[in-house]
C-alpha cells in the first residue's frame, strides 16, 4: 500500500493531471452554480471528450467535476434563492436569508469550507473502507453479484420522486432496454429487429446525453426566465476564526451523515443535505434560529452533500453499483475507458484506483482554492442568459454524442432519447431509474443466468448462500423503508 | 367531477403494457437453452411480465382515483410558447443531424447554434446570436482539432 500511495501521489501531482483537475473543478463549480446545469450533465457531456485521454487523467477530471459540482449549487442557492443543483436545496433555507442580511459572501465562504470538509472526510472513509470491501467482494460468485445488482435497484425508490409506481415502470422499462443487443451467453441477437446498429445494444453515452442534456435543452426552451431578485453585493467571504470552529463542529457530523447516505444506493446529495440540516437543527441549543440565516444552517447541508461524493464512490468502485445518478454516469466513464468497476478493478488496475483515491482528496483541496478565487466571477456566470445556455448545452450534447464513436447515428440516438426523456419527465416518469437499469440490467441478468446454470435451474441457491440471502433481506428492508418514507413525505 | 379516462397515467399504463407485449412476443422466437430458465428469453419475459403488471396497476390507479392522476404534469394546460417551441427544437435538431453530412460539422454547428439562440431569445437579436455561435464554433474547433486531434466531417459540399 505505501508504494501504491506514492505512485498515486506522483500521478495526481504530475503537472498535466494537476491542471486537468483545476479545469475539472472550475467546470464542476460553474455547472453546479448555473440553475439547469448539474454535475451529472457536465460529466455526461465530457465523457466522450475524455476517451482520448488515459484513464487516470480522464477520471481525475470527472472526479474534480463531481466534487466541484456538489459545492457549486450553493452559490445560486445563496444569491438568487435558486439552488444550482437539487442537493443545494437545503442551503437556501439559511443561505438566502444570510444574503438578504448582507452576508452573502460569508454564506458562500461557509458553504465552501463545509463542502471541502465534507468531501475530505468522505474521501478518507472511502480510502479506508474500499480496499477491504473489495477484498471481501473478491469471494463473490455470480449468486452474490445477482443479489448485489438487485440491491442496487433499490436506488429506484430514492430517485422516483413523487410516484414510486412510475419510478418502477421506468426502471423495468430500462431493464428491458438493457436486453436489446447480442445475448451475453448465447450468440443470438435480441430485439434488434434486423438493425445492425442495435446489435451492440442501446448505446449508453448517447442515452445519458439524451436523457440528461438534450432533455434539459427542451426544458430550458419551455421554461420562461424566472424573475428572481439577485443579491449582487457579495461582501467578504472569509469567516473569522470562531465561525470556522462552528463550521468544523457541525461539518464533521454532517460529513459522516453525508458519507453514510452516499453509500446507500440512490440516496444522493439532496437526501443527505436535508437529513443533516434536520439533525443540526434538532441537536442545536437554538433550533428556532434555523431558517433565519445562521452559519450552521448553511454548513450542515453543504458538508453533507459533499460528504456524499466519497460515500457514493465506495459501492461504485468496489461492487460496480452506482450510489447516485452521478456515479451511474461515472460508471459509464469507467466502462468507456475499458475498466470494469468491481473488486477486480482493485486487483488488476491499482494504478487507476489509488490515483482516484488521491484525486478525491486533492480535488476537494483544489475546489477550496478555486472556490475562493472565483466566487465573484462565478456569481456573474451563474446568471447567464437562457438563450446562450440552450445553444451551448445543445451543441455540446450533439458533439458529445458524435465524439463517442464518430458516428452521426449516435447523434440521432441522443436526440431520440432526449425526446423520450423530456416526454417521460413531463408526465412524471423519472429517467434516472432507466439509466440505473441500463447499467445494472446486464449485470443482474448475467449473474442470475450463470447462477441458474451452476445450480441446474434451482432458485434456492439465492437464499441458501448466506451473503446473497443477507443482501436480499437488506433489499427488502431498504425498499420497505424507502417506500414508507415516501408515503410519509406525501402525507 | 367527470372522469377523463384518457389521462396521461392511463396512456402511460397502456404504453407500458404495449411495450411489454412487444418484448414478450419478440422473445418467443429466441432459441431455448439446456437450462430452461437461463435461456435468452427468460429475463426479457420476466421484465415484460413485470412491466405489464405495473402498467395495469398504473391504469387501474388512474381510473379509480382521477384526483391523483391530475397531480401529473399538466399536459392539458397549453403553454402556447412551449407547445410550439419544443417540437421546433426537435425538428431543428433532426435537420442539424442531416446537414452535418451536407455542410460539414462546423458550418452546420454554427447555423444550429445561431438558430437555436434566436428561437430562445425573447427579442431576437441576429448580431448576438451570430457572435455567440461563432464563439461556440471556435471553441468546438479548438477542442476537437488541437486538444483531441480528432477530425470533423467536412460535408459533401466541401470535400
Amino acid at each position: 500500500m505505501p508504494d501504491q500511495l506514492i505512485m498515486a501521489l506522483e500521478a495526481v501531482f504530475r503537472p498535466s493531471n494537476f491542471l486537468i483537475m483545476v479545469l475539472g473543478s472550475v467546470i464542476g463549480i460553474v455547472f453546479g452554480a448555473v440553475p439547469g446545469l448539474t454535475a451529472t450533465l457536465a460529466i455526461a457531456l465530457l465523457i466522450p471528450f475524455t476517451m482520448n485521454l488515459d484513464p487516470v487523467p480522464a477520471l481525475l477530471l470527472l472526479i474534480a467535476i463531481y466534487c466541484g459540482g456538489m459545492y457549486g449549487g450553493s452559490i445560486t442557492a445563496i444569491t438568487i434563492r435558486a439552488p444550482g443543483t437539487p442537493a443545494a436545496a437545503a442551503t437556501v433555507l439559511d443561505g438566502y436569508p444570510m444574503a438578504k442580511q448582507g452576508k452573502a459572501g460569508k454564506a458562500i465562504g461557509t458553504a465552501l469550507l463545509a463542502s471541502t470538509l465534507g468531501g475530505l472526510v468522505s474521501a478518507a472513509i472511502m480510502v479506508f473502507l474500499s480496499p477491504p470491501l473489495a477484498r471481501f467482494a473478491l469471494a463473490f460468485s455470480p449468486v452474490e453479484y445477482a443479489a448485489v445488482g438487485v440491491f442496487g435497484l433499490t436506488a429506484v425508490f430514492a430517485v422516483s420522486g413523487k410516484s414510486l409506481l412510475k419510478g418502477a415502470v421506468s426502471a423495468v422499462f430500462g431493464l428491458l432496454l438493457s436486453t436489446i443487443g447480442m445475448d451475453p451467453i448465447l450468440p443470438v441477437p435480441r430485439f434488434t429487429f434486423g438493425s445492425l446498429e442495435l446489435s451492440g445494444g442501446i448505446p449508453f453515452l448517447p442515452a445519458v446525453i439524451g436523457f440528461f442534456a438534450i432533455a434539459e435543452v427542451f426544458r430550458l426552451v419551455e421554461t420562461p426566465p424566472a424573475q428572481r431578485e439577485i443579491v449582487r453585493n457579495i461582501g467578504s467571504v472569509l469567516p473569522n476564526w470562531d465561525e470556522i470552529k462552528r463550521i468544523v463542529r457541525i461539518g464533521l457530523k454532517s460529513s459522516l451523515i453525508g458519507t453514510w447516505v452516499g453509500i446507500l444506493p440512490g440516496a444522493g446529495g439532496t437526501i443527505a443535505a436535508f437529513m443533516a440540516y434536520g439533525e443540526a437543527r434538532r441537536s442545536s441549543k437554538n433550533p428556532e434560529l434555523f431558517g433565519t440565516g445562521i452559519l450552521e444552517g448553511v454548513a450542515a447541508p453543504e458538508a453533507a452533500n459533499n460528504g456524499v461524493t466519497g460515500g457514493a464512490m465506495i459501492p461504485m468502485l468496489t461492487l460496480g453499483i452506482p450510489g447516485d445518478a452521478v456515479t451511474a454516469v461515472l460508471l459509464g466513464a469507467l466502462t468507456v475507458q475499458g475498466l470494469q468497476p468491481g473488486p477486480m478493478l482493485f486487483k488488476e488496475h491499482p494504478e487507476v484506483v489509488y490515483p482516484i483515491f488521491a484525486g478525491m482528496i486533492l480535488a476537494n483541496i483544489i475546489m477550496l482554492a478555486i472556490g475562493f478565487l472565483l466566487i465573484k466571477p462565478i456569481t456573474l456566470i451563474a446568471s447567464i442568459r437562457k438563450e446562450y445556455l440552450v445553444s451551448i448545452v445543445a451543441v455540446f450534447s450533439v458533439i458529445g454524442a458524435f465524439a463517442e464513436s464518430g458516428s452521426t447515428l449516435q447523434v440521432m440516438f441522443a436526440i431520440a432519447f432526449g425526446v423520450l426523456g423530456y416526454v417521460m419527465e413531463k408526465y412524471g416518469f423519472p429517467v434516472v431509474p432507466i439509466v440505473l437499469a441500463l447499467i445494472l440490467g446486464p449485470m443482474i441478468e448475467n449473474a442470475v443466468r450463470q447462477s441458474l446454470i451452476l445450480s441446474q435451474g434451482s432458485w434456492t441457491v439465492f437464499v441458501t448462500r448466506p451473503i446473497s440471502a443477507a443482501l436480499l433481506c437488506l433489499t427488502v428492508v431498504t425498499a420497505a423503508f424507502m417506500a414508507r418514507r415516501q408515503r410519509e413525505s406525501q402525507a | 367531477m367527470r372522469r377523463n379516462a384518457l389521462n396521461p397515467d392511463t396512456i402511460g399504463g397502456l404504453l407500458a403494457i404495449g411495450i411489454a407485449l412487444l418484448f414478450w412476443v419478440s422473445s418467443g422466437g429466441l432459441p431455448a437453452f439446456e437450462v430452461k430458465l437461463a435461456g435468452p428469453s427468460f429475463f426479457p419475459r420476466v421484465c415484460a411480465g413485470l412491466l405489464a403488471l405495473l402498467g395495469a396497476a398504473l391504469m387501474g390507479l388512474s381510473l379509480r382515483a382521477p384526483s391523483k392522476a391530475e397531480h401529473a404534469p399538466k399536459a392539458s394546460v397549453r403553454n402556447r410558447r412551449s407547445a410550439v417551441t419544443v417540437p421546433q427544437v426537435v425538428l431543428l435538431s433532426v435537420v442539424y443531424y442531416y446537414t452535418i453530412h451536407l455542410l460539414g460539422f462546423m458550418l452546420s454547428t454554427f447555423l444550429y447554434a445561431a438558430t437555436l439562440t434566436l428561437m430562445a431569445q425573447e427579442r431576437p437579436n441576429i448580431k448576438s446570436a451570430a457572435l455567440s455561435s461563432c464563439l461556440i464554433m471556435v471553441v468546438v474547433y479548438m477542442v476537437f482539432s488541437y486538444l483531441l486531434h480528432a477530425s470533423l466531417p467536412a460535408g459533401v459540399l466541401f470535400r
